[in-house]
């Protein structure tokens, strides 16, 4: 029944996410940074300006056949931040999608045992919490030398802990619930409770923190791309291809101005879609709000 | 406050102020670990490409790296413990001597930042959750989601194309022009306001308004969002409601009793917001050519200066996990039913 | 009966929720005189709660509507008073709130007599001719003298502690003293014991039902237990689905009750046997009310013109009013 109930919930939930302005809006981005990514080929007006050299046809701005104008190496910019949408959606689902891998099993682990156990695991994830994020990001990064997959190394390693914290903190209220502790009397399992009815309830905080770090993953992975942490020429990235358009700023604001903004509107994206969940799915805050 | 309320405040100070040892060691750890194990041979990258094998053999004994592994581990917290963070390969002075040079321009560039952070976040904060759903709170929400969203190097260079390059009204990189005058202090705006030198205060105002303007914004969006659903959660409270089921006057419930709630709340985040602003420091110091710890750390990432972006991985940490504790404190200290 | 001092009349609000609008009072109607104390007695979810904070002017703003009706109040209608004379003039002074829960009610960053004074500062009762330090003597003094009427120790102490410092008897008693300060005329206690321990309760009741009688203060007391009621009130007014379903004097209402929803809540006390009896069926559901009758659809006796029209409001005895249409009937042994 619960689990039953649970999924009438989340339809109820995505009929209110689809009609509420600011969600619906990070849907809209979000679906048109997953369709360039994926028909990036189709779309691109220059697919082989990726790789492709055009020296004659350096810096030229925007046109009809360089909507983004062209970049220091004469390719088309939005050919190349079509291309570059896939190394920001790749980077980011690995990279959240390895964090909950870490984060999500501590945190049960931690939450469910509490205890020593509990304690020392907390403790440890609050250790990678007591640096800033970028900051130790950027000492993994260097350490393993600039590359997409040392990014993606570095997010994981440093953005886990916040899933971690999120879960302990639920499962720690959970495991009150008359519902768990009459599981806990009928003899059930403890995997069996973890998985099958702690798992689903912790859920829509897991979700809506996904959500939220998805943007800021994707931020942070475009600023060690700036730094010349990440992705190395030829690949198209957007935080690097910003980093590049430095040297060339006078005279060619369009290099700059593209991947910039396809940044922007990826995180707002994530970040609006990420409110409108915790809207929608978070019942503590409804409550507050509406109270 | 008297001394009752001092040996009130010392547990509470004393029991946050053991949790930083674990987590300070933890750091250690870290920094020992990726600075030592996880490369294949420190020792070869600290001597640099040309050496010869004898000199790198010459290095690892004189750097003790042919220890065993915890006995290298002690050395190096017995260090860190005396401040000595090592040699940068680069400039090859004391990391830590390096930080204290870029501290000034550091300091100076945050605390303005924080000051521009919080003066313009709380205010709009407060404003957006009392007008809320009018259109200045719509303003202020798109605001700060959009604040959030920026990449900050990106509106950086931005914000230089068109201040700088293109209108010409503020200076596009560096803290001052020319020569900075004798520093008694080391930053520029309050000698210069000590000073009564309003000519320098100009320029390093001027220099200051586009880096400190910009590393503010993540900052500001942070505390505008907080600030406005904290006062959105006290105005629904059972004691507004009673305040003004009572006919207490509007003017004192809000500026007397919400307020005071609401910052609380706040507060909390500051410790949030300054580990914004130490990360931002990274990438807006190095856009705007500013000569602080960012900078130092991003030409320590050029030069593949190991060394140093460890010794600038502590001192962050080390900053970041006391500001933390201190807030911490604070908030314990403006919250009196103390949750020690 | 002459004009009573608080009369609400036909009063209607909605509230706009998710799931559409929610009539929650639905042409509801009660009289206060001076110096009465009249108890609103309901299930949690009937109106009583939302009655008080319309008489006081605070009902949520943006999704709450008056639709109907008036309250006045010694000849004034609150409901078209300017809200700033309403929040100065009658709020905390004529009319005075205690709450639901104390815990709540005080700021808890704040000490107790910060508190006390802010109310005093703009609804203080002194003379007018008194200001600056006389008047804040004056309202010092006031303080201290009801703090400890109401039996709260060592008062000049009790003002420099915090909220958390207090019980919650004592933060309630705080409550009690804070609404007769401003020496009103109404004081609305809206379940001032729920969130008190059972023990103190009594004790809470007792302090209140005298202080009016000293001071000749009329209060609507809301609660949901009819015993509470009968010990404490001079009328009783019970209310169902955002209508009042009987309105009469103790005496009357106990000895006999006409609406069949009293019979109900009579019987849910425990009797001499102990046995407490469940009204059959749910609240009606507020945003689809039933067509006729409100109460018709867990009533033992509903008949077929309950469906088919609203019941009228009548007076089967001397100031004993029933919403039923089996008013005539005799009583049904319970």
């Amino acid at each position: 029944m619960a689990r039953g109930g649970l999924l009438a919930e989340y339809r109820r939930a995505w009929v209110k996410l689809v009609r509420d302005p600011s969600s619906a809006i990070g849907m809209v981005i979000l679906t048109a940074l997953v369709l360039s990514a994926v028909l990036a080929p189709v779309l691109a007006t220059h697919p082989q300006d990726v790789w492709d050299v055009h020296t004659a046809e350096r810096l030229r701005p925007p046109s009809a056949d360089h909507y983004f104008g062209t970049d220091r190496l004469g390719s088309d910019i939005y050919s190349r931040i079509l291309f570059g949408a896939r190394s920001t959606i790749f980077v980011a689902i690995v990279a959240i999608v390895a964090s909950l891998a870490i984060g999500v099993p501590i945190g049960l682990i931690a939450g469910w045992s509490g205890g020593l156990l509990g304690n020392i695991l907390m403790r440890f994830s609050d250790i990678f919490l007591a640096v800033p994020q970028i900051v130790l990001a950027i000492a993994i990064a260097q350490t393993f030398g600039p590359s997409i997959e040392n990014v993606i190394l570095a997010l994981s390693a440093t953005y886990w802990p916040w899933f971690t914290r999120l879960v302990y903190a639920e499962v720690r209220s959970l495991k009150n619930e008359i519902f768990i502790e009459s599981l806990v009397g009928l003899g059930a399992s403890t995997p069996r409770i973890v998985v099958l009815h702690v798992l689903p309830n912790v859920m829509s905080p897991i979700i809506i923190r996904s959500s939220i770090g998805m943007g800021f993953t994707i931020l942070t992975a475009a600023t060690l791309s700036f730094l010349g942490l990440g992705a190395q020429p030829p690949d198209p990235e957007w935080g690097r291809m910003i980093s590049e358009s430095r040297e060339y700023l006078p005279f060619a604001w369009w290099y700059a101005a593209a991947p910039g903004i396809a940044i922007f509107l990826v995180v707002m994206g994530f970040n609006l879609l990420g409110d409108g969940l915790r809207d929608v799915l978070d019942p503590r805050l409804r409550r507050k709000v509406e109270k | 406050m008297g001394y009752a309320s001092v040996w009130k405040i010392l547990p509470i100070v004393l029991s946050r102020a053991v949790w930083v040892v674990p987590t300070l060691l933890g750091l250690i750890v870290i920094t020992f670990v990726l600075s030592r194990v996880i490369p294949a041979d420190p020792v070869a990258l600290a001597a640099g490409e040309a050496a010869t094998v004898e000199q790198v053999e010459a290095l690892r004994v004189k750097l003790g790296y042919d220890r065993p592994i915890l006995a290298q581990f002690g050395t190096y917290l017995g260090n860190v413990f005396v401040g000595d963070l090592g040699r940068s390969l680069f400039t090859d002075r004391e990391i830590v001597e390096d930080l204290a040079d870029r501290l000034p321009a550091t300091i100076e560039l945050t605390l303005v930042s924080m000051f521009i952070a919080i003066a313009l976040g709380i205010p709009l904060g407060i404003l957006s959750a009392v007008k809320r759903n009018s259109l200045m709170d719509h303003l202020v929400r798109i605001l700060s989601v959009g604040g959030l969203a920026v990449a900050s190097f990106w509106l950086a260079i931005m914000l230089q194309l068109l201040f700088s390059m293109r209108l010409g009204w503020l200076p596009l990189s560096g803290r001052y022009s020319g020569f900075a005058p004798e520093s008694a202090t080391g930053l520029l705006l309050l000698d210069a306001l000590l000073d009564l030198d309003f000519d320098s205060l100009s320029i390093a105002l001027q220099h200051i308004t586009l880096p400190a303007l910009t590393l503010a914004i993540p900052s500001m969006a942070t505390i505008v969002r907080f600030t406005r659903a904290g006062v959105l959660e006290v105005l629904n409270s059972g004691f507004v409601m009673y305040e003004r089921a009572m006919g207490f006057p509007e003017s004192t419930i809000l500026f007397k009793y919400v307020f005071r709630n609401a910052l609380t709340s706040t507060v909390t985040q500051i410790g949030l917001v300054f580990g914004l602003l130490l990360a931002g420091a990274v990438v807006i110091e190095a856009v705007f050519n500013w000569p602080g710890i960012g900078l130092y750390a991003y030409n320590s990432i050029l030069q593949s200066d190991y060394n140093a972006i460890m010794g600038f991985t502590l001192w962050a940490g080390g900053i970041f996990i006391f500001v933390n504790l201190i807030v911490d404190i604070v908030h314990s200290l403006i919250d009196p039913r103390g949750t020690a | 009966m002459s004009a009573p001092m608080l009369s609400v009349q036909q009063v209607s609000v909605d509230f706009a929720t998710e799931d559409g609008t929610v009539h929650v009072l639905d042409g509801v109607s009660l009289a206060v005189g001076r110096g009465e104390i009249v108890g609103l007695v309901g299930e949690s979810g009937c109106g009583k709660s939302t009655l008080a904070r319309t008489i006081l002017g605070v009902l949520p703003p943006h999704i709450s509507t008056v639709s109907g009706g008036r309250v006045v109040f010694d000849g004034e209608n609150l409901l078209d008073m300017p809200h700033r004379r309403l929040a100065r003039d009658v709020r905390g002074r004529r009319i005075t709130l205690i709450p639901q829960d104390p815990y709540q009610a005080f700021n808890p960053l704040f000490t107790v007599g910060t508190q006390i004074m802010d109310l005093m500062r703009t609804k203080s009762p002194a003379p007018g001719g008194l200001s600056g330090r006389a008047r804040k003597r004056f309202d010092r003094d006031r303080v201290i003298q009801v703090l400890e009427a109401v039996n709260i120790p060592s008062p000049a102490e009790a003002l420099k502690k915090l909220p958390h410092e207090f019980s919650g008897g004592q933060l309630q008693r705080l409550m009690i003293a804070m609404a007769f300060l401003p020496n009103p005329e109404l004081i609305i206690a809206d379940e001032p014991t729920t969130a008190l321990d059972v023990t103190i309760q009594a004790q809470i009741l007792r302090l209140l039902r005298n202080m009016a009688d000293r001071e000749g203060v009329a209060v609507i007391f809301t609660t949901h237990d009819l015993a509470t009621a009968y010990q404490l009130c001079d009328r009783v007014v019970v209310m169902y689905a955002g209508q009042e379903m009987e309105d009469a004097d103790t005496d009357s209402f106990f000895a006999s009750p006409r609406h069949p929803y009293t019979y109900g809540l009579l019987g849910s006390i425990p009797g001499k046997n102990a046995e407490v009896r469940e009204i059959p069926g749910e609240m009606a559901n507020l945003a689809d009310p039933p067509s006729g009758c409100r109460f018709r659809t867990r009533c033992a006796r509903a008949e077929v013109r309950c469906a088919e029209a609203r019941p009228p409001v009548t007076e089967c005895a001397a100031g004993h009013v029933v919403r039923c249409f089996n008013t005539a009937n005799e009583q049904v042994a319970t």
